[in-house]
């Protein structure tokens, strides 16, 4: 059978060419379409008749009967004169253009943001069937209420890849590790994960060269990601049975994997996390650090999967007491990614959605305004013997244009926007290094732009035409006001949203600078830190590292550097929750960990509050010792002195020296957890913070030169200053507020040209009564005053809408939004002016040009 | 002579093509004719644009079948050459040769 030429071009044809040719004209190009197949192809034969299509045009002009207007006659004159009459008034193009191109703008960009992080699915085959476990606390520590999520400890992963499930095909943990990588060119410091090998299994994630890891736990094998497979060895596949020495231990690369954005941490390696029979002791089982994911068997849902795991999790309770009162979570992964962002984004996604209706509705408004202002312009026309159909087509065409200006303004701004946008998404939100504008966005936004420019301008005309009609406003005089009722309500809808959206700027404003005020616990000036990791092949026993951490002190301090290693920091994003129990009540908590040494305290300006901080004397061989927090020894020791108490931190038993005070571990907004601190000597970690009580210049070339003197093979950072930590803390609530305020500001803009496009048309169509006032002798201030007061009664009820719609959803948005504060009255008062003022300074442009309306000109003109 | 009846290069590629096809001259093959002997791909459209002009001229005449009830059993258009076309192609071509009588290509440079 042969197959039928494209329909799109074929059509095209038939439309271009006259009724008499079509038939044979079509048929030429069908025969010549089947004999190209033929002998060059099916594609060959497409493209052919496209180009043919494209080249009909000729044949219009000359085929046409002269006789015959066709509908695009005249159209390229029209073009001309639309663009010429758009250019003469530049301050109207722009101001219709750009209100377009505000909303576009602002409604593409939360678009953009919206779809790259939340709504594109994850990159992995079934992603509704990827899970993230937790383990949950039911009960347990005090005055928490409601279940609270932890992730998982290496003991209890252990037991739980050990099990045999009904619901789940693999259960994989997923950490992430900096690794000393010696190259040829020196030790370099790179990211890595580590991973059960089953992880490849459960996100479907293929090797580009080579295999993935596998469960041996004798070899010690490397994935390379693709990117620094390409970034360092320029994408040789050779590199594949290589060895690279990571930490002082060959491992041997035996693949290439192309890790998605958003899922897991980006990273240069992978290597398989095997399991030591250090991290399955008992005392682990506190030690919830490891993120947990797994892949649901096909015929169970993920909340199948969430029952059998806190099945799971409970009854291990039973028998370890680290799991009493202990219960499990299953949760999709990609929806638990999003969870913390999914309040502000459909928050975003819907003022997007809504500035783009406003900007629509204030395009009309203010394309009606002109064409009312124009009516001389249009009677001319149609005393020449324009038809409807004509004028019809002139307006479309303008608006046409304003359209495509419109687009390519949103185009501009969304790219603007996006910019600091993307500066501002924190870090850690997922695939937020995808947001950006690609060449199919752009011509979205630009294409939207035409559209609804041309079909919302050419309403804004028609509605005009309808309501200025001189027989009703001669006539029944009131005929205008009915569409008119319509736009009040639009704009004072504006007002309200805006005012809704200012509050939301403003109560972020006022939130971080309450935050700014929040007494962390720990001073950040003048202190510089960098983390710092041994290498576990070089320094394989805590002996080893404890040497190298001692090492490293007396040398910065040798050279007048006040220095402290510590792990776990405040606010350096670590979370170590180790669990603990106090002899005394038999009472079992969780508390931040941190192994430090001596001059920590001070270095950070953590007060002392009771006891002691330490001292040279609690090292390896001296008494277990503790210092607890101020949170921990009021929760834990309500009465009397914590000094001199028992702890079993970690399954040893402690003797409490010291009270010090509490820190905002996770960063302002949270209130201090409870903390536990133990002498370096007594637990050295092979990663630590190196922090440096200095302004010096030269800390980082001290530094460089101390590690460098001790051992060569160790990377260490520059330091930067620990104020940092505050500043990345701080960044989604920057965010929220730049968003926030500049959605705040294009509402309001928005608003402002609404209440303007809306007045300025008013005044317009009451210039009959205005001239018929002035001409029986109102002075200017009484119609001024009218017209203003028309726009600040409109401001005033978009104001009270808005604050009132505040109010309502406040309880909804706190619930989605942390860290908003309550409104007191300060705020919405604030507010109330601003967008009043903003209202007001918008009517008076039109109101000015009403007391300048001639009585005799305007009475002519009816 | 006036410009005006001066065949363009074109309408004598066109012409010829007619007078190859003789009975069989229609859109789609004319198209093929002159894509076959010249190796140029025009457009149906460029040839139909080319022979309306001409047939306005009075150079050629066409008959329509729109129903497609003739031989090719479907919708044509065919065209023959009138004797004002035939003169017309016949001019162009003695002013063609008269110009090229004693016109020497200098040999090219490099020319085998």
């Amino acid at each position: 059978m042969r197959p039928p030429p494209p329909r799109l071009p074929r059509t095209l044809v038939g439309l271009v060419v006259s009724a008499e040719d079509r038939a044979y004209i079509l048929a030429d190009l069908d025969e010549r379409y089947w004999q190209i197949v033929e002998t060059r192809g099916r594609s060959a034969a497409r493209r052919w008749y496209w180009w043919q299509a494209l080249r009909v045009a000729p044949l219009l002009r000359d085929v046409r009967d002269p006789g015959r207007v066709a509908p695009w006659d005249g159209v390229a004159a029209e073009l001309r004169q639309s663009l010429r009459s758009l250019l003469r008034r530049p301050l109207y193009t722009l101001g219709v253009a750009g209100t377009l191109g505000l909303g576009l703008a602002s409604a593409s960009t939360v678009g953009v943001v919206a779809w790259r992080v939340w709504l594109s699915p994850l990159p992995f085959p079934d992603p509704d069937r990827l899970v993230r476990i937790y383990e949950l606390q039911t009960e347990g520590d005090r005055g928490n209420a409601g279940p609270r999520r932890w992730r998982l400890s290496p003991p209890l992963v252990h037991d739980m890849q050990r099990h045999t499930w009904r619901t789940l095909s693999d259960v994989a943990s997923v950490s992430t590790i900096n690794y000393d990588w010696s190259g040829a060119d020196g030790v370099s410091r790179l990211s890595g994960l580590t991973v059960s090998p089953a992880l490849f299994r459960i996100l479907g994630l293929p090797p580009a060269v080579g295999r993935t890891l596998t469960d041996d736990e004798t070899l010690a094998e490397a994935v390379l990601s693709e990117a620094f497979w390409v970034r360092a060895f320029g994408g040789d596949p050779s590199v594949v049975g290589r060895e690279i020495v990571l930490d002082a231990v060959p491992h041997r690369v035996v693949g290439v994997v192309r890790l998605p954005a958003g899922y897991p941490p980006a990273a240069d390696v992978v290597t398989a996390a095997h399991v030591e029979e250090d991290q399955l002791r008992e005392g682990m089982r506190g030690a919830r650090y490891l993120d947990v994911v797994a892949r649901v068997r096909p015929g169970f849902s993920a909340r199948d999967a969430a029952a059998e795991v806190d099945a799971f999790v409970s009854s291990l309770g039973e028998t370890q007491p680290q799991h009493a009162g202990w219960g499990g979570e299953a949760v999709v992964l990609a929806e638990d990614l999003m969870g913390p962002y999914q309040g502000v984004l459909t928050l975003l996604m819907a003022a997007g959605v809504a500035f783009l209706i406003l900007a629509a509705v204030n395009v009309a408004g203010l394309v009606a305004s002109r064409r009312v202002e124009g009516q001389g312009e249009t009677a001319v026309r149609r005393a020449l013997g324009a038809s409807g159909g004509r004028l019809l087509r002139q307006w479309a065409i303008e608006s046409l244009l304003i359209g495509t200006l419109g687009g390519l303004l949103g185009l501009v701004g969304a790219y603007w926007l996006l910019a600091p946008v993307r500066r501002l998404v924190p870090q850690n939100v997922p695939r937020a290094e995808d947001v950006g504008l690609d060449p199919a966005a752009g011509a979205w936004i630009v294409l939207a732009g035409i559209v609804i420019g041309a079909v919302v301008g050419t309403l804004g005309h028609v509605t005009a035409r309808s309501s200025s009609d001189t027989r009703r406003l001669v006539g029944a005089g009131r005929g205008g006001t009915v569409p008119l009722r319509g736009r009040r309500l639009l704009v004072v809808g504006q007002v309200a949203l805006s005012t809704l959206l200012v509050t939301g700027g403003t109560v972020t404003l006022k939130d971080i600078l309450l935050l700014r005020s929040v007494e962390t616990g720990f001073r950040a000036e003048g202190v510089q830190a960098t983390p710092l990791v041994l290498g576990q092949g070089a320094y394989p026993t805590p002996e080893a590292a404890l040497t190298f951490w001692r090492q490293l002190l007396e040398g910065l301090e040798a050279r007048g550097l006040e220095a402290a290693v510590g792990v776990n920091p405040p606010m350096a994003g670590s979370n170590m929750n180790f669990g603990f129990r106090t002899d005394a009540a038999a009472e079992e908590g969780h508390g931040q960990y941190h192994s430090v040494s001596r001059g920590y305290f001070s270095a950070l300006g953590i007060e002392v509050i009771e006891g002691r901080a330490f001292t040279d004397a609690d090292h390896e061989s001296s008494a277990p010792v503790v210092i607890i927090s101020e949170a921990l020894a009021r929760e834990h020791f309500p009465e009397g002195s914590a000094v001199g108490q028992e702890l079993q931190v970690v399954a040893t038993p402690r003797t409490v020296v010291g009270v010090v005070a509490s820190t905002r571990h996770f960063g302002p907004g949270q209130g201090p957890p409870p903390e536990l601190y133990v002498p370096l000597g007594q637990d050295p970690w092979t990663l630590s913070h190196v922090l440096l009580k200095t302004t010096r210049d030269d800390a980082a070339v001290t530094l460089a030169a101390v590690v460098e003197g001790i051992d060569p093979d160790v990377a260490v950072a520059p330091p930067h200053p620990y104020a940092r930590f505050l500043s990345d803390w701080y960044a989604p609530l920057r965010m929220r507020l730049v968003i926030v305020g500049t959605l705040a500001l294009v509402g309001m803009a928005l608003a402002g040209l609404g209440i303007y496009a809306l007045v300025a048309y008013h005044v317009s169509m009451r210039r009959r009564e205005i001239g018929i006032r002035m001409a029986l002798g109102a002075p200017d201030g009484t119609v001024f005053r009218g017209v203003v007061g028309q726009g600040s009664a409109m401001a005033l009820a978009g104001v009270t809408f808005g604050l009132a719609a505040w109010y309502a959803v406040l309880p909804a948005i706190r619930e989605r939004v942390e860290t908003v504060s309550p409104t007191g009255l300060a705020v919405p008062a604030v507010v109330a002016a601003v967008v009043v003022g903003v209202a007001i300074v918008a009517t008076v442009v039109p109101a000015r040009r009403s007391t300048t309306i001639d009585p005799a000109v305007s009475l002519e003109v009816q | 002579m006036s410009g005006r009846d001066y065949l363009g290069e074109f309408e004598q590629v066109v012409l010829l093509a007619l007078l190859r096809l003789k009975d069989e001259a229609y859109g789609a093959a004319i198209h093929r004719e002159i894509l076959d002997t010249t190796g140029r791909d025009v457009s149906i459209p460029a040839v139909y644009v080319t022979l309306k002009r001409m047939e306005k001229k009075g150079l050629v005449a066409s008959s329509v079948d729109s129903a497609g009830g003739g031989g090719r059993g479907r919708p044509t258009r065919d065209y023959r050459i009138l004797p004002a076309g035939q003169e017309a192609l016949m001019r162009s071509r003695e002013i063609l040769e008269s110009l090229w009588d004693g016109a020497d290509l200098p040999a090219s440079e490099g020319a085998p």
